[in-house]
């Protein structure tokens, strides 16, 4: 290079045109995001544990307020179909390894399925919970973090129809897969809180 | 040097204004933004809020006659349309759309053509990826917000100048400190990350660009919005049920219950804190990311420049901190809005909730319902990013003042690895300490003694710090330029800053000074004669490289001792009244207290008269002043060793580093002078 970086504590190298492994920039990054992602959440579950212990009045689940009943079993089925996803999103993630068109493009066309039911059924879960936010403190957190789930099916939108119509032009393989390997950090994330949201009330139930 | 120069005025080719430019630009976006909150405010005023309550047979539970003030929720959701319609004013979701449909992804010139090549003027005031206009964009905003916060400083010394609260009512007053408070903290929190973050940091680690440009500009298009939405707060008086009115009159802590009581100011205000934190969470990420992947070659983790590690640290802390925060403001937003117990222990008269989606039950007409509720979840939520947040503020100040202590004093940086020990040490500290904040709050007072304990041992890290401060300016050859003054009035700033916070984690002290003048006096040794001189020393050194102009010397000194010894005097006085019991947040004290008050307003006026000294000299300096060469430090990190102005793509080849930063002091090679008085690189 010019003159001016002998002076520094560089010196002028062979040309690089890149010397970023544009790969691993990008897991990087959204590696970082998940973990955002993640305390976000985990912020509303230690909130979730504060408020079962700390709450004022004893009212954390006043008497009177129904039970979660029958929603529970809505929030099995939606934790059932976001397994499923996760488990075709695997399946994809094997098949563009493997170079197989085929197995990738069903993989992720069965992922995103199951994310659009998923997403419509927790619409119909937000719509039939028999309580309302000012039915205490467990109904408060319980509602917010039903509703983050909500917010990360919504944000997934993107990622499941551009993964889907990429995949079909056949724009993953074996060589260049990184949409569907980065998408897959956020997915199965998105999955694992599906999964304790459905446990939370066996296991830290509203009545204490 | 001069060949360098001379080469880089050709790289920057610039054409004329064409309108089309404007499409899209933050004009359009500005435009959508206002559109996006009538849509958004009036939806919800106009047709979901009655719709909602239009009787029984919707609503059950809902008396004929009820009222339910939908004011706020229209506000809220008039901020979250005015957000969105900026975004896509400003252009920021097409790659978005052109991913999820698949079509052709954008080339090298595509690339180069958003990174504002050949744009000229305009390029800042688009959505721009290119790393040196963002941090150019970065700088004025978090000068403007400066600015701002500096103003509303004054009229609290104005309120405080003499006893008996004549400048503003009381309630007025409570809202300046609290947006003094926080646009204060968001301004410091990025005026390391932001201007010097994103323009220097690529170039100091020999990148071409941040690892995600579009994420880049995005995070500072959050700022923007954020920003303009926190101009709200002194004007919604939503004539609340209560008499609260408008404004926000929680102090920056924004803790609940007050939160959800407070006038309709916190509205705009929780909703601009939010967008802010996102801002900062995805620079934060972007520079994480940037450090770790594109580092040029031989560029190893203990070659990195000093202030790179203290920008990581920040952004690390961001990355792990604000979450906390974030959930703490929809909190205070839900229990505002959609009535929530999140902080509340019980809601009476005719408060109802109201549910966004299906038709459940709204109960709760007439009678006081138990919510269960509880204060220290928002105490507890806020302080875990509240401390780490002021740490995140001051690392990077760590990292300038290690950076520009070898440049001036000549020789290597004294414990290099010493000093990374004490900036890592910090960060992980900081997440050990938040309950110290709490010590009078009643709430687990047996874990007081681990809080002290882990709070003190903080100073080990921090004086680990000092150490190489003190051992690189040992027996060195200073050049006493602006920015080495500032550097070394942080180091005696930020001693008394760190001693007093010795005193207040220690809990008997802690309990009488806590809520005092004392702890204000000593946060602002560390934010303010820290951090943000650190910022102006900053400024001063590299605006050089950043604009192509030098800043006036004179003018730097006059600012710089007005600033200190207008600081020192003023905020050593409010020491005095702190220890004496005068208490913080409050618009009237005890006559008692007077004299004290008069020399803090008196010498606060001084400071702030050097300020507008200083952004004075910036502005001139800009416009006309002594053009700068490459290098006018003499220093030896890589964005030193490119032409000024820095070429659109920063390195015409990746350098490839073999040696650290601060080899100062080697045998003299000739030709290699700086013209700095007494001072030559080494070869």
């Amino acid at each position: 290079m010019d003159a001016s970086l002998e002076h520094g504590h560089a010196e002028a190298g062979a040309s690089h045109v890149s010397h970023v492994d544009d790969d691993q920039k990008v897991r990087i990054g959204m590696f970082l995001y998940v973990v955002t992602d993640i305390l976000f959440a985990l912020f509303l579950l230690i909130s979730y544990l504060f408020l079962r212990a700390n709450n004022t009045q004893g009212a954390w689940f006043p008497a009177g307020v129904p039970t979660l009943g029958g929603v529970q079993g809505i929030a099995l089925l939606e934790a059932i179909l976001l397994v499923v996803s996760g488990i075709a999103f695997i399946v994809a993630h094997v098949g563009v390894r493997g170079d197989n068109q085929t197995l990738t493009r069903i993989g992720v066309v069965i992922a995103a399925l199951g994310w659009l039911v998923a997403l419509i059924v927790q619409f119909y879960f937000a719509g039939h919970l028999p309580f309302v936010t000012t039915n205490g403190a467990f109904a408060s957190i319980y509602i917010t973090l039903t509703g983050y789930h909500l917010y990360h099916l919504l944000f997934a939108a993107p990622m499941m129809i551009g993964l889907t119509v990429r995949s079909l032009q056949g724009r993953y393989t074996a060589a260049r897969h990184l949409g569907i390997t980065t998408v897959g950090y956020f997915w199965y994330w998105a999955v694992i809180l599906g999964i304790i949201i459905w446990l939370l009330p066996i296991v830290l139930p509203p009545q204490l | 040097m001069a060949t360098a120069t001379a080469g880089a005025e050709s790289t920057t080719t610039r054409t004329g204004f064409q309108v089309s430019k404007l499409f899209p630009s933050y004009l359009t976006g500005a435009i959508l933004a206002v559109v996006g909150y009538f849509a958004g405010y009036y939806l919800i005023k106009s047709f979901v809020g009655p719709h909602l309550l239009a009787g029984t047979g919707t609503v059950p539970g809902n008396e004929p006659g009820d009222t339910y003030n939908f004011t706020e929720q229209a506000l809220l959701w008039g901020f979250i349309f005015m957000a969105a319609g900026w975004f896509i004013g400003v252009g920021a979701l097409k790659y978005v759309f052109t991913w999820l449909l698949g079509m052709k992804d954008p080339d090298h010139a595509e690339e180069m053509k958003l990174a504002g090549k050949d744009d000229g003027w305009i390029r800042y005031f688009r959505f721009t990826t290119d790393h040196k206009v963002v941090g150019i964009q970065y700088l004025v905003l978090v000068s403007l917000m400066l600015a701002v916060g500096g103003l509303l400083a004054m009229m609290i010394r104005t309120e405080l100048i003499f006893p008996g609260a004549r400048a503003f009512p009381t309630e007025t007053y409570n809202t300046i400190v609290t947006m003094h408070g926080l646009l204060m903290i968001m301004a410091t929190i990025s005026m390391f990350i932001g201007p010097f973050g994103n323009f220097i940091v690529p170039i100091m680690i020999g990148a071409r660009d941040m690892a995600f440009p579009r994420l880049n500009a995005l995070s500072f298009a959050f700022l923007l919005i954020s920003m303009a939405i926190f101009a709200f707060i002194p004007f919604v008086d939503m004539g609340q049920a209560g008499g609260a009115g408008g404004g926000v009159q929680t102090g920056w802590t924004l803790y609940g219950p007050l939160a959800d009581q407070t006038g309709s100011g916190i509205i705009p205000l929780a909703v601009s804190v939010i967008l802010a934190g996102v801002s900062s969470m995805l620079g934060a990420v972007n520079l994480i990311t940037t450090v770790m992947a594109m580092r040029a070659p031989g560029m190893t983790y203990t070659r990195l420049p000093m202030f790179v590690w203290g920008i990581i640290a920040s952004a690390i802390l961001s990355a792990l901190a604000t979450s906390s925060f974030t959930v703490d403001l929809v909190m205070i937003l839900l229990d505002r809005v959609y009535k929530t117990g999140f902080f509340i222990a019980s809601t009476g008269g005719n408060a109802t909730g109201v549910y966004l989606i299906g038709s459940n039950p709204m109960p709760g007409n007439g009678q006081t319902i138990p919510i269960g509720g509880n204060a220290w979840l928002s105490q507890n939520l806020f302080w875990f990013f509240g401390h780490p947040e002021v740490y995140l503020i001051v690392l990077p100040a760590f990292g300038w003042v290690m950076e520009v202590l070898p440049v001036f004093a000549r020789k290597p940086l004294f414990g290099y690895k010493t000093g990374i020990l004490g900036i890592m040490g910090v960060t992980v500290l900081s997440f050990l300490v938040w309950m110290h904040h709490e010590f009078v709050s009643g709430f687990l007072p047996e874990l007081r003694g681990f809080y002290m304990a882990t709070t003190e041992m903080i100073s080990i890290p921090t004086g680990l710090v000092f150490l190489v401060a003190i051992g690189t300016l040992w027996r060195g050859k200073l050049w006493m330029t602006v920015p080495m003054l500032f550097a070394l009035s942080f180091v005696w700033n930020f001693l008394i800053g760190g001693l007093t916070g010795v005193y207040l984690s220690d809990v008997p002290a802690d309990i009488q000074l806590h809520g005092g003048m004392f702890v204000t006096a000593h946060f602002h040794f560390t934010f303010v004669g820290g951090a943000l001189f650190g910022f102006f020393g900053a400024v001063y050194y590299w605006m050089p490289k950043m604009t192509g102009r030098m800043m006036d010397e004179r003018l730097g000194q006059i600012a710089f001792w007005g600033m200190n010894i207008g600081f020192n005097v003023a905020f050593l006085s409010m020491l005095y009244v702190g220890l004496q019991g005068m208490p913080r947040r409050v618009a009237d004290y005890d006559p008692a207290f007077a004299t004290a008050n008069f020399i803090t307003s008196i010498f606060a006026y001084l400071l702030a008269a050097s300020i507008v000294l200083y952004f004075y000299n910036i502005i001139v300096s800009w416009i006309a002043g002594e053009k700068a060469e490459a290098n006018p430090w003499g220093a030896k990190t890589l964005e030193w060793q490119i032409p000024t102005p820095v070429p659109l793509e920063n390195f015409e080849e990746i350098p490839v580093v073999t040696s650290g930063p601060y080899d100062y002091g080697e045998p003299v090679t000739a030709g290699s002078s700086t013209g700095a008085p007494g001072v030559q690189v080494a070869g």
